[in-house]
Order: structure tokens, then C-alpha cells, then sequence
């Protein structure tokens, strides 16, 4: 017996001896030990380019399931050809509609929020963070009307979704305050090269905000006639862009971060150029064509496909991918013409011949836009032609005074020509001239349909192609109803329930894609 | 390293103890390092020099922990048995101080050695033991961290998406066990009987939040999660004799999965982040582990199926409807019965076992039926499928539709409304059937024994369950696919069972 005490006693001082040594010394490092040497835990002045230069490149122009398959499709620059997607008959797909809400809320708004966090309220650096949230915010909330917007960014449980009138009033106070800081800060240039849209320069920043507030001011032309008129005119005195390409907007993609539009080229050409854009491009004999799409493989010719077939229409030989012409050569593979670093080609982002168009509109509603609405949109088509890369002067000024009008497209449901719309300025007719500069703007921000689906919501003069079919029994007649909204998200409705009914009332309808947005009064 | 110390002592005649004390200290460090090139910029020359856009990405992480830990285990004259065991853990996962302890305790007796029973009754065993095993979560979720990412210019810096846990804390499951086991007639026929509970208590769980926070997911530490049932074996050997002999095995066993809480102001939590493949697994308070929800076809709201004006159903998905739930996937019961016969050189081997309940969506049929590729398409290819459906104001509409009209509109290939996939995953088969035989053999012969047989696994069906949904104008479709073969009931491109058939030889030397 006395030898199992003794054990006992042992053992005893052993569990002693391990939970002092455990407790007191060894445990000392576990903070460290637990910290991932692969990451940053605090955010220094050496991390703030790289923080702003995510923060700009989480927009996903033209990406896949933010863009391709939604807006890309209602503004009818591109249509689908495939028999299994269906987003162009009105079905929305909840998981793919949640990446551009995901990409804002979760790799645009953090790196954003750390920067305001992190730099001077009177820098550059913050006025181009303030730019950069209305820039990318706007895209959002003109997808589903009220967003959450004040306190995106902000941990916890559940976020407030806010009206898209006072979202806007934020967007023009921001931009207001931005240019202000930014015009005593010339000399400087912000993040460097952390800034792929710009390199950092000052000036170009200032006429892209005037131009995005000029932009943001024609949307509430119609809800708000004079806050549109106040804003579209300051910015105008403010200076808007005024010369492609120079003061184009794009943002740099190269090998490690690519254009999802000519990622998508490297697939199966999932999609191709839509009916409308044939009938209106080859009616006008459009230069910008060969820019734009690429001619169908088998055929040599420029050909598009109606939005909204169904899986056995697609199947029809007429709409066979090759028998189709797809996305521009900037976008292709080499082997269909397009250059060895196409994964590369930038980012579209916001042009000078969108500032004229919209100074063109707004001269056309006795604002004072600096020009008369024949030269702002002369000047619109031939900044757009320069952008493209088509300077023959002589060949660009045959086309603003051309009176050739949109084509029947001769496609697998022989479409009527789009619209009786010339390119030459009519003189006299004011609806007319309203159709121009819709129709040349339509033209002009291809292949941006995120813009295009908005600005033909707020005024749809010329009417786009019904889709063919609609699956979504919310619009039981796609001639006389089309798209206003997509619907907030199920993964809304499953993590920020009571938010999201709120919004609803904020919405001022029901949660459907016909239910029009604040600005959206037609 | 380790360190145990072991006793074991005789106290008395009829009283043993055996105990063991002991301290571990585990360091794990993982450090990878990876570069990836997309292709070759001379061919065959396979080394990262003359790789396209090479990129260079490092991770790992370190997890320490210690412990000390005792246990014992008394014994009373062989017949009841008292064990019990502490130990304390200190995790370099979890948050200062670190530390958190687990028990166990039990007591069984044999109770046909202290107790005289009658002669039928060979033994007799009762036992009751409970045990908890603790777990420190993972590496490195207590701060939120900023990971750089290749891009333009001089690259991103991005904060995770993940809402970190401050204050997590170790997992326990907590393990309740009773059973009874019996041997009757000089153990002709034995028999036990096991009841068990297990509660999951502060499961490491990803949710969902509104990404308008700026993370779109959180760790959390989630409730209470129960698994409880019983298992039922019995084993019989109705004939012993010198030539023939005949055993039967015979097991049950019922499973009841609950969640019984999550966390405050959390009644479901979704996994896998989408619905492709036809439907989605989540976790609701309430409900089980596995339910599955999804898309379907619209209804109503007095239950008709809807239809638009062509005759083509109506899918919640382009009704805009939310998913519902199909189903759990887990069985309720599962069973397995072998008989083997043994008859002097000759053994005969049947087992045969099934499951009963549950649910399985087959998105691989989802994807197949898009295209006609599947034996259920084959009906009404021509048109006149009258579905009977209605309109969303209760008129019943006459149009009818085609085999691709209904496919291609229920199915877009790898994503689509699962309702019409869901299957009852109940089955039965003859698992394994084998015939052996006893080679005879020399006595002195260099090898001793030689065995052969034929063994077919996976041999046949005996029952297989039907698809849940009555889609007018078609029979039940029979479930295809193997339910064994996928872990949470949603299927997409899995390989199926495969039944094999071969023959072994054995031989002892």
C-alpha cells in the first residue's frame, strides 16, 4: 500500500509541475502562434494603394453574373445563344445576381471604408475614396432601387436599407465636396499607381466625377427636374470630359487580373451580338462595327440573335454560335483576330462621348449645357468614333450627316428594323431629336449595358426589341412590359430578413422586376 | 511529446484499480508555399522557369496545445466496472485563458457473474457510460486580416470576408451510452441493445450575413446539435452440428437527428452557399443536420400545379418564389440482415441491407433531362402532354406541351427547380453473396490452409424508392442513382455504384 501513495503523491506534484509550466510560460505565445504570418493585421500608409486599387477593380464591368447575363442583356447589346441560361427570358437566377452585390459590399466597400478610416478627410486620397462610393454604389442601387447604403460596411446582425432619393442626394454631396478638395490638389497624385483608372492624376479625376455627376443628374431629369437641372449645370461649369481618349475612363486588367469580357471569349461564346445592335449598326453603316463584334465565322457578316429565345428557337441553324457574330476583336482569341494580351485589354469604364450626349439632352431641356444640342451631338458620335479608334475626319463627318435609318436584321424571327431613326440631326422635331441622342448614346456606351439598361429606363424613346419569350410570369406580355429592376436577393430575404421587407416599402411597390425605381417615371 | 505515467494495483482479492496520468504537448506548423504557372513557354520543359504568368502564394499556420490528462478505472471482483477520466486542454486556437477541460464516467456489470439466472440465460451485461471529447476549433479566427492578392499594379490588399470569433470556444460533444447485452441458450442466440445520445455543443459553424456588413459570412459557436437513437444487433445460430451450421446476423438502427438550438437570434443556417445542382442543404432549428431545400414547381395557393398559357409548368424560379424544403436526407432506420451457411467443405454467404427514409435530389438527371438524354424523356417527345396544370386565377388550361417544352423548362442543365429530382432514397439489395470452399489438404503440407470463393457485391436491387413528385401524364420514375455514393443528398456527376463480381483464393502457410 505504501507504494501506490507514493505513486499518488508523484502524480500529484507531476499535474503541479505541468499546468504551472502550461499556464505561466508556455501559453505566452499563443497570441502569436495563433496569428497568420501571411496577412496584414493593421493597415499602414504603405497598404493604402493596394487597399484603393482592389477597391476599383471589384467593380465587375461586364463580368459574367453581375453583367453579361443581366444588364448586358435587357439593354440588348449582347443576346444569349445558349439552351441553358435562362436570364434573357426574365428568369433571374438568385445565386448569380448575388456576385455584383457580394463584389460591392464585400471587396469594394471594406477596402473603401479602411481608407476612409485611414486617411485625411481634407486629402485627395479620401476625395477619391468618396468618388469611388458613389461611382460603384450607383451601379448598385440602380439595379435594385433601395440599397443599404449609409451604413454599408458597418458589422452587426442586420443592415438598414435606405431610399434611393436620399442615396442620390449622398451621391451629389459627395461628389460636390470631392471636387472641391481635389481642385487645390493638383499637384499631387494620389495612390500612384495604386490608381488604375488614372495613375494618380488629379485633373482627370475632377472631370470624371463632373462627368459621373452630370450623369447622375440626368437620371432625376424626370423625377426631379430641378435638382437634375442644378447639378447637370454645375458640373458642366465644373468641367466634364471633354476629349477622347484622353480623358477616357478605363481601368487596367492584365495576366493576374483579367476582362471578363474576353475571358468569356476564351470559352464557348456563350452569347453574341443582339438583333437590335445589327439592325441599327448596319443600318447606319456604322464604323464602330467591326470594333464591336466580330463577323460570324462562317458566314463573313455581321449577325445577331433576338433576346429572349427559347432552347428550341436557339437551336435553329440560323443561330448556330458560328453562324453569330461575338464580342469585338479587343476581346477575342488571335484566332479570331484579336491581339496575343487580349486577357488584358482594360476595362470600360465611363467615356467623353457619354458628357456630350448628355449635355446634348439637357440643352434639349433649356439647361445651360455650354452648346446647342446639334453641336453637343455632333460632337458626342465623333468623341465616340475617336474612342474607338476611327479618326478619318472625312469618314466620320459622312456619318453625322447621313440620313441612313436601321435595317431589318433578317434574323430567325425576321424582325421589323428596330426604329426610323437617321443618324442627321433633324432640325425641327424635338421628340425626334430626344430619339437621336438616345439612339446615339445607346451606340455609344456599348459594351456598358449596366448604363445603357438605366438610361433607357429613364427614357425609353426608342423602343428596344419585345424579348421573344418570357418565362417570368410577372410580364405576361413582353410587348408591352420589359424589365425595371431585378428583385432583391434570397440570401437578403435569409440573413437581413426584416431589413429587406422594410425595403419593400421603400420601394414603393412589390418586390418584382416590373415594380419602376424612384427615377423611373414612365 | 508525451508523457504517461501507469499504475495498477490489486487493492483487495476482489478489487483491482488501473489509472493513468499523463501530459501531452503537440506543436503542429504547416507552411506551403505554391507557384502556379497556366502554361509552358517551352514545351516539355516542365519546371516553374519556363512557365506563362507564374504566381507565388504562401500560407500555413501553427496550432499548439497541451494537456494533462488522468483517468482510472476500478474493477470489482471482475463483474462491475467503474471508470472515469479529466482532462484539461490549452489551445493556442482559442482566446486567453485558452483553456477548457472534458470528462468521462461510467459504470457497467456483468450481472450473470454476480447474479444466478436460469439456464437459458448465458450472460447478461448492463453498462451506462457518458463521455465528453473537446476540440479547439481553428487556426487563426479570433482577428480579421488583410491578404495581399496578385493584380494590376502593385497588387490588392483585401480584408477577409469572413466576420471573425473573438470569443470562440471549444467544441464538446457530449456522448450518453446505455446497453444491454444478452446471450441466451449457452449463447445460441445473443443480443444487444444500445441506446445512445450525442449532443454537438458549440459547433464550429460558417453563416450567412448580410453582406452589407461587410464580411458575407461569421463563424459561430452553434448550440446544441442531437443525434439519438438505438442499435439492435442479434446474432442466432439455429442449427450447430458437426457438418451443417446456420448463423444469422440481424442489425437495426434508428437515427434521429435534431437541431435543437443555433444561436441568438439564428433559426437556419444555409450551406454550400448556392442552389445549383438542383437543391441546397441548410441547418434549421427544429429541423435536421441534412435538410435539403430547393426550387419547384409553383402552386397555387389551394395547392393546383401552375401552368402558363402554352401548358408549360411554372417554376418557382422564374415565378420569383422562395425555395422550399424537400426533405432530410438521412434515413430513419437502416437494416442488415446475413445468413451464412456452413456445410462441410462449403460456406454460403448472403447479406442483405437497406435504408429506409430519407430524400435525394439527382441533379445529374437535372442536367440529362435538359438535353432528352434521360429514359423519362422518352414520353410524349411528340407533344400533347397535357399537364392539367391551371392558371394563377384557379382556370384549368388545355394547351399541352412536348417532352422538351416540360425538361427544358423545369431543368437549365446545372442549375434548375430539384423538386422534380427528389427521390425517396429508401433501398434494399443483396449487398454480398459468396460461395467458398475449403480446399483439402495433406497434413504436412507446406501450405496449411487454401480457401476459394466467389464473392458478387452489390449484386442486385430488391427494392428501390420513387421519385416524390406526381408530374401528371408520367409514371413514378425509379430512383437511380445509389444513395450510398454521395454524403449530403444532392447529387451532381457522382459516379455511381458499381457492382462487382470476382473470385479469392486464400492460403495460409
Amino acid at each position: 500500500m505504501k507504494k501506490l501513495a507514493d505513486i499518488k503523491s508523484y502524480s500529484i506534484y507531476f499535474i503541479l509541475f505541468f499546468s504551472i509550466l502550461t499556464i505561466n510560460s508556455c501559453t505566452k505565445n499563443y497570441e502569436k502562434i495563433n496569428t497568420d504570418k501571411n496577412t496584414v493585421a493593421e493597415v499602414g500608409e504603405a497598404q493604402l494603394p493596394l487597399l484603393f486599387a482592389k477597391a476599383v477593380e471589384s467593380v465587375p464591368w461586364n463580368d459574367q453574373t453581375p453583367q453579361n447575363l443581366y444588364s448586358d442583356q435587357y439593354a440588348q447589346y449582347f443576346a444569349n445563344n445558349t439552351t441553358y441560361f435562362p436570364t434573357d427570358r426574365y428568369t433571374i437566377d438568385m445565386d448569380w445576381l448575388s456576385d455584383p452585390w457580394n463584389s460591392q459590399y464585400t471587396k469594394v466597400v471594406p477596402q473603401l471604408k479602411a481608407l476612409f478610416e485611414n486617411t485625411d478627410s481634407i486629402s485627395a486620397e479620401y476625395a477619391l475614396v468618396k468618388i469611388w462610393w458613389v461611382y460603384s454604389f450607383h451601379r448598385i442601387t440602380d439595379y435594385w432601387g433601395p440599397i443599404p447604403y449609409f451604413n454599408a460596411g458597418v458589422p452587426g446582425t442586420s443592415v438598414a436599407y435606405d431610399s434611393q432619393k436620399d442615396i442620390y442626394d449622398d451621391f451629389f454631396k459627395k461628389l460636390d465636396n470631392a471636387v472641391t478638395v481635389l481642385k487645390g490638389k493638383t499637384g499631387e497624385t494620389p495612390y500612384g499607381l495604386g490608381d488604375p483608372m488614372y495613375g494618380g492624376n488629379i485633373n482627370k479625376w475632377i472631370k470624371f466625377a463632373n462627368t459621373l455627376r452630370l450623369r447622375l443628374a440626368m437620371r432625376l431629369s424626370k423625377v426631379d427636374p430641378t435638382r437634375a437641372k442644378k447639378e447637370a449645370e454645375l458640373a458642366v461649369q465644373s468641367g466634364v470630359m471633354e476629349a477622347s481618349p484622353n480623358d477616357d475612363a478605363y481601368v487596367k486588367k492584365n495576366s493576374l487580373d483579367q476582362n471578363p469580357l474576353s475571358v468569356m471569349a476564351t470559352y464557348k461564346h456563350e452569347f453574341s451580338m443582339s438583333a437590335a445592335m445589327e439592325s441599327v449598326l448596319k443600318g447606319y453603316q456604322d464604323p464602330r462595327i467591326s470594333e464591336y463584334f466580330t463577323p460570324a465565322v462562317a458566314t463573313g457578316t455581321f449577325e445577331g440573335i433576338r433576346n429572349g429565345l427559347e432552347p428550341d428557337q436557339v437551336q435553329a441553324p440560323i443561330n448556330a454560335k458560328n453562324m453569330l457574330s461575338w464580342a469585338g476583336p479587343r476581346w477575342s482569341t488571335p484566332d479570331q483576330g484579336g491581339p496575343s494580351d487580349y486577357l488584358s485589354t482594360p476595362s470600360n469604364v465611363m467615356f467623353t462621348a457619354e458628357a456630350y450626349f448628355l449635355r446634348a439632352e439637357g440643352a434639349l431641356l433649356g439647361w445651360n449645357m455650354i452648346g446647342t444640342p446639334e453641336e453637343l451631338y455632333k460632337a458626342g458620335i465623333r468623341n465616340s468614333m475617336l474612342q474607338w479608334g476611327i479618326t478619318n475626319e472625312s469618314l466620320i463627318n459622312t456619318y453625322v450627316s447621313s440620313t441612313a435609318t436601321p435595317i431589318a436584321p433578317d434574323d430567325y424571327l425576321n424582325s421589323p428594323p428596330l426604329s426610323n431613326v437617321p443618324i442627321k440631326f433633324d432640325m425641327a422635331d424635338k421628340n425626334m431629336q430626344l430619339k437621336q441622342i438616345a439612339m446615339q448614346k445607346w451606340i455609344a456606351l456599348y459594351p456598358d449595358g449596366w448604363e445603357a439598361w438605366a438610361d433607357y429606363r429613364r427614357r425609353p424613346v426608342v423602343h428596344l426589341y419585345p424579348v421573344a419569350n418570357s418565362d417570368n410570369p410577372d410580364i405576361s406580355d413582353p410587348s408591352t412590359q420589359y424589365i425595371r429592376r431585378v428583385p432583391f436577393l434570397l440570401q437578403e430575404k435569409q440573413t437581413n430578413g426584416s431589413e429587406m421587407e422594410k425595403a419593400i416599402k421603400l420601394l414603393g411597390g412589390p418586390d418584382k422586376i416590373t415594380t419602376p425605381l424612384w427615377w423611373d417615371v414612365n | 511529446y508525451d508523457v504517461i505515467l501507469e499504475g495498477n494495483n490489486k487493492i483487495t482479492k476482489d478489487l483491482k484499480l488501473n489509472y493513468q496520468l499523463g501530459a501531452i504537448y503537440t506543436d503542429n506548423v504547416s507552411d506551403n508555399v505554391s507557384n502556379v504557372a497556366s502554361g509552358l513557354l517551352v514545351a516539355n520543359k516542365f519546371s516553374i522557369n519556363f512557365g506563362t504568368k507564374p504566381t507565388v502564394s504562401s500560407g500555413g499556420s501553427e496550432v499548439e496545445k497541451q494537456s494533462v490528462f488522468g483517468q482510472m478505472n476500478l474493477g470489482y471482483k471482475d463483474a462491475i466496472f467503474l471508470n472515469g477520466s479529466v482532462r484539461n486542454d490549452w489551445d493556442s486556437r482559442l482566446p486567453s485563458p485558452h483553456s477548457y477541460a472534458y470528462y468521462s464516467a461510467g459504470i457497467s456489470g456483468v450481472l450473470s457473474e454476480l447474479f444466478t439466472f436460469p439456464d437459458f440465460m448465458s450472460f447478461l451485461k448492463v453498462g451506462v457510460d457518458y463521455a465528453e471529447v473537446g476540440n479547439g476549433g481553428q487556426f487563426g479566427l479570433l482577428n480579421v486580416t488583410y491578404g495581399y492578392q496578385n493584380g494590376v499594379g502593385p497588387g490588392y490588399l483585401a480584408r477577409s470576408s469572413t466576420f471573425p470569433i473573438p470569443g470562440l470556444k471549444p467544441e464538446i460533444v457530449q456522448n450518453t451510452e446505455a446497453s444491454i447485452e444478452a446471450g441466451f441458450l449457452k449463447n445460441r442466440l445473443n443480443f444487444t441493445f444500445t441506446y445512445y445520445r450525442s449532443n454537438a455543443i458549440n459547433q464550429l459553424l460558417t453563416i450567412g450575413i448580410p453582406a452589407a456588413t461587410g464580411f458575407s459570412s461569421q463563424y459561430i459557436n452553434a448550440g446544441n446539435i442531437q443525434n439519438q437513437g438505438v442499435e439492435v444487433v442479434l446474432s442466432a445460430k439455429p442449427v450447430v452440428n458437426g457438418n451443417f451450421n446456420w448463423n444469422i446476423d440481424f442489425n437495426l438502427g434508428i437515427n434521429k437527428n435534431k437541431v435543437v438550438s443555433l444561436s441568438d437570434n439564428l433559426d437556419i443556417v444555409y450551406l454550400r452557399g448556392y442552389y445549383d445542382f438542383g437543391g441546397r442543404e441548410q441547418i434549421a432549428v427544429g429541423g435536421s443536420f441534412n435538410d435539403i431545400s430547393g426550387y419547384g414547381w409553383a402552386r397555387n395557393a389551394t395547392g393546383q400545379l401552375l401552368v402558363d398559357a402554352n401548358g408549360k409548368p411554372i417554376t418557382d424560379m422564374a415565378a420569383g418564389n422562395d425555395p422550399k424544403v424537400f426533405g432530410d436526407f438521412n434515413p430513419a432506420a437502416t437494416l442488415g440482415l446475413s445468413n451464412s451457411f456452413a456445410y462441410k467443405r462449403f460456406s454460403l454467404r448472403m447479406l442483405v441491407d437497406g435504408r429506409v427514409g430519407g430524400i435525394i435530389v439527382d441533379g445529374t438527371e437535372m442536367n440529362l433531362s435538359f438535353s432528352g438524354l434521360t429514359k423519362p424523356t422518352l414520353e410524349h417527345r411528340d407533344g400533347g402532354w397535357d399537364l392539367g396544370g391551371v392558371d394563377k386565377d384557379g382556370h384549368p388550361v388545355s394547351s399541352t406541351i412536348s417532352a422538351s417544352d416540360f425538361w427544358q423548362t423545369v431543368s437549365s442543365k446545372r442549375n434548375g427547380n430539384g423538386e422534380f429530382y427528389v427521390y425517396d432514397a429508401t433501398n434494399f439489395r443483396v449487398r454480398e453473396l459468396s460461395l467458398g470452399y475449403s480446399i483439402p489438404l495433406q497434413p504436412n503440407f507446406f501450405i496449411k490452409s487454401a480457401n476459394f470463393s466467389l464473392v458478387a457485391r452489390n449484386l442486385f436491387w430488391l427494392y428501390r424508392g420513387k421519385s416524390k413528385l406526381d408530374i401528371p401524364g408520367l409514371k413514378k420514375r425509379k430512383l437511380e442513382f445509389d444513395p450510398d455514393m454521395t454524403v449530403n443528398g444532392v447529387v451532381y456527376g457522382q459516379f455511381p455504384s458499381t457492382r462487382s463480381i470476382g473470385f479469392n483464393l486464400s492460403l495460409t502457410f
